[in-house]
């Protein structure tokens, strides 16, 4: 089974390749080791490393994803566009890019949130109780009702499929009713 | 299609049918919540799509914090004790191996048991020496070895007594002994006769820890320094070393 459909196949099979890979020194030592010889600090190198490895398991969702390259290039570009664009820095860190866009893998896309925005996001869904964030994300990760129904321990599906909607209606209506949050998300 | 709300993602990715679409929206203009759902459909999934992430990032925070708990053997306390336990036996074996070998080494043995063979020529010097053969005992009274020994080696190569060779062999013995030339020494000790020689022996097996030698020496010649130097290589200490 290649790895992508390892990912999709369960959260189990997904967290094993999430520690595999984070774990492996050879592709760990490659993505760090070419950020850092093209000027990136270790210490955002390391942390770009993560984000590579989360942009690639977001990816896995998509789907129409596959890799065309190896994994360890895959990873290696989807660092090097997540340093280059300043993804998951804060603007107000004072850091400008002015990166050369021929620099970047215009193949791969960057799924990874902005800090900005990230801030918003959680400014609503701190509002949401642990057990719908806990649905909500099960459902997002497009699990099926029966699988959230035994993760949850609901009696049916019935009952995560009722809990799933509540959950989403109050998502909507925090989004809502947070005018100020809803304009700045609004923005591009 | 009963739950709209359901289907808020596949109207705005253009994923429903004809007839879907028109009750979806339909319902839209009758239901204000769903019309404001659909408007803020991105947002949702935006926050969605944070779900997904924090949770993927949740188990790569695992993983670090296992990696950050996972302590190197050489940190760990209970082998910090056991290596620095070993490191001071060890320490203190060899430590005290070295004391007891510097005790049945060359240099003591010469300040406890060597004496410089007498030269009965005491009231010549160097210079009104008339013979080799006193020059070069006076050489070796003056400690000038190398001097004393070159003329040693003249007087077993030239046509002197047998005497002369005998004193020479013997002083040769002694030179390279004290040169720590322990098998040199021997070979000239066996050109010998004289009875000097058995002692400066007896101490060369000694510091060899050749104990068997050192007995049958014993048997061919005593001598109290000979027994002294037996009784000591019988001691726990001498055999530890040796």
């Amino acid at each position: 089974m290649d790895i992508i459909s390892r990912v999709r196949k369960s959260i189990e099979d997904r967290n094993e390749v999430i520690r595999t890979l984070y774990q492996d020194q050879v592709i760990r030592n490659a993505v760090i080791g070419t950020l850092v010889k093209m000027g990136c600090s270790e210490a955002d190198a390391k942390d770009h490393f993560t984000d590579s490895i989360v942009n690639f398991i977001k990816a896995c969702y998509k789907p129409d994803f596959e890799i065309r390259s190896s994994l360890t290039n895959y990873l290696i570009g989807t660092a090097k566009n997540i340093w280059l664009k300043g993804v998951t820095k804060s603007k107000r860190e004072g850091t400008t890019f002015n990166y050369p866009t021929a620099m970047t893998e215009p193949s791969i896309e960057i799924h990874l949130i902005s800090s900005e925005r990230k801030q918003l996001l959680h400014l609503l869904l701190n509002q949401l109780d642990q057990t719908c964030r806990k649905v909500l994300t099960l459902w997002a990760i497009n699990k099926k009702m029966k699988d959230i129904a035994t993760r949850m321990s609901y009696k049916s599906e019935g009952m995560a499929r009722k809990k799933k909607h509540q959950c989403l209606r109050r998502l909507y209506a925090l989004i809502d009713s947070n005018q100020q949050i809803k304009s700045e998300l609004s923005e591009p | 299609m009963t739950d709209f709300f359901e289907h808020i993602d596949a109207y705005v990715n253009g994923q429903l049918n004809k007839d879907d679409r028109q009750n979806f929206e339909e319902e839209m203009a009758r239901d204000t919540d769903l019309k404001k759902a659909v408007d803020n459909h991105s947002m949702v999934s935006e926050a969605l799509e944070l779900l997904i992430e924090e949770d993927i990032r949740s188990i790569v925070d695992q993983v670090q914090e296992s990696q950050a708990k996972v302590i190197p053997l050489y940190k760990k306390r209970w082998f910090i004790f056991i290596a620095a336990t070993f490191t001071i036996l060890f320490g203190a074996y060899f430590g005290f191996r070295a004391y007891l070998e510097s005790l049945y080494g060359h240099d003591q043995v010469y300040a406890d048991y060597y004496e410089f063979p007498k030269n009965p020529y005491t009231t010549r010097s160097v210079e009104i020496s008339s013979t080799t053969f006193e020059r070069s005992m006076y050489l070796f009274d003056l400690r000038r070895f190398e001097e004393s020994e070159s003329l040693f080696q003249e007087i077993l190569a030239n046509n002197s007594s047998n005497d002369e060779k005998e004193i020479a062999a013997l002083y040769l013995g002694n030179i390279y002994f004290l040169q720590q030339k322990y098998q040199q020494s021997l070979e000239y000790f066996e050109m010998t006769n004289d009875k000097r020689k058995y002692e400066v022996m007896a101490q060369i097996f000694y510091i060899q820890g050749d104990k068997e030698k050192l007995t049958n020496l014993n048997n061919v010649h005593t001598t109290d320094e000979i027994r002294l130097l037996i009784k000591n290589s019988n001691s726990w200490r001498y055999n530890l070393v040796k």
